[in-house]
């Protein structure tokens, strides 16, 4: 075994490194050369120098953890503290500012688009439902093409207590149109078949 | 005596210490203390300047702690980073020891214990860690200062074990080289 795999065995002994097989070779090559049993005995005598001397100078020495940590946390804190970061979050928070976010440009996509976009075309009478924007016009139209006399007007004469079902009704436009009353309180657009 | 911990307890107060736990944070910090202590030591080779340097090294570790990606390389980074600040600090120092042998070396034959009394002993041995050069010194020192096994320090220092081994044969030999007076040559090759 040549000097340097010996060296290497050594170390390896010293630092507690060193295995069963390892051992034994070392163990042989000490029994037969004197040499070697001389620098095992100097390198050990190093390895306890160098650990009493390191300790005593750093591991026995100097301010403790905890004193280091609080004059940095003071320090650090002097320089604004902790910095705030979305990633440090928990999961629900996380998920919250990310929703709270995604909203708010939904919301301001949603401004920009209504501004940008030119106005439907009014709905086909009878069709769908209207905004209340639309029926405030239809209002002003009604009022503006005669009120009261364009109002729907039963089909026909019910007797006392009894709720007309069937009305008519002619736009400003000149259409006529048939209107069927509900019972209840509701409203729904009229239409018509074409089969009266 | 190292204190070991397994991975997984390590990576939790790695990500507590992520979102601002700054008891975490001191509990990771005094657990690696002593290598810490030690690897900038081995830069700095003066113990008053790795006092200042640790505090620094805290400072960043705050600011920084909530960029680190992946927990379990927690003492890899925070090498990096001590080693970091440690050069820095040199390079303002602008006063580096000088090469190996350059002071004047005891002379060859006696060993090491009989040539010197016990502080004197200790001196020589510093004088000895900081004239190694840096590769050899930070693994030297971390070896002394914590017991860390080959595998321990091969992690931090992000290199393989082997190199580890070799460069505390090598540290080892050139100390002694220099304390009883041999040629710095003669150092295992391997």
């Amino acid at each position: 075994m040549n000097e340097a795999a010996l060296e290497i065995l050594i170390s390896k002994h010293l630092d507690g490194e060193i295995t069963p097989a390892e051992e034994r070779l070392l163990e042989a090559e000490l029994e037969r050369n004197p040499q070697v049993r001389r620098l095992l005995q100097e390198l050990r005598e190093v390895h306890e120098l160098s650990q009493g001397a390191l300790r005593g100078e750093l591991v026995e020495a100097g301010r403790s953890p905890g004193e280091v940590f609080a004059a940095a946390a003071a320090q650090q804190g002097g320089r604004g503290g902790w910095r705030f970061r979305v990633g440090g979050l928990r999961g629900a928070a996380k998920f919250a500012v990310g929703a709270a976010a995604g909203f708010l440009v939904g919301w301001a996509a949603f401004a920009v688009f209504q501004r940008s976009s030119p106005a439907p075309d009014p709905a086909p009478a009878g069709e769908g439902t209207s905004t209340l924007a639309e029926r405030r016009d239809e209002q002003a139209s009604f009022d503006a093409g005669g009120g009261e006399q364009n109002r729907p007007r039963p089909l026909k004469a019910e007797p006392a207590g009894v709720l007309p079902y069937y009305f008519s009704y002619g736009d400003p436009a000149g259409g006529e149109w048939l209107l069927e009353a509900y019972p209840g309180n509701e409203v729904q657009p009229a239409a018509y078949q074409g089969d009266l | 005596m190292s204190e070991k911990s397994s991975p997984a307890n390590e990576a939790a107060l790695v990500c507590a210490a992520r979102q601002g736990d700054k008891g975490s944070l001191q509990a990771l910090l005094a657990r690696h203390w002593l290598w810490l202590k030690g690897l900038i030591y081995s830069i700095l080779r003066d113990s008053e300047a790795t006092e200042d340097a640790l505090q620094d090294v805290c400072v960043l570790v705050l600011n920084k702690i909530g960029g680190l990606r992946e927990p379990e390389r927690f003492r890899p980074w925070l090498a990096r980073l001590a080693r970091n600040v440690a050069l820095s600090q040199r390079a303002q120092q602008s006063r580096r020891p000088g090469p190996l042998g350059e002071d004047t070396p005891a002379a060859a034959g006696p060993s090491v214990s009989d040539v010197l009394d016990r502080q004197e002993q200790s001196r020589r041995i510093l004088e000895g860690v900081h004239a190694l050069p840096d590769k050899y010194g930070e693994v030297f020192v971390m070896k002394y200062v914590q017991e860390l096994s080959y595998g321990e320090i091969a992690e931090i220092l992000d290199i393989p074990v082997t190199t580890v081994q070799i460069r505390l044969v090598r540290a080892r030999r050139m100390i002694y080289n220099r304390l009883t007076g041999l040629p710095n040559n003669k150092v295992p090759r391997t």
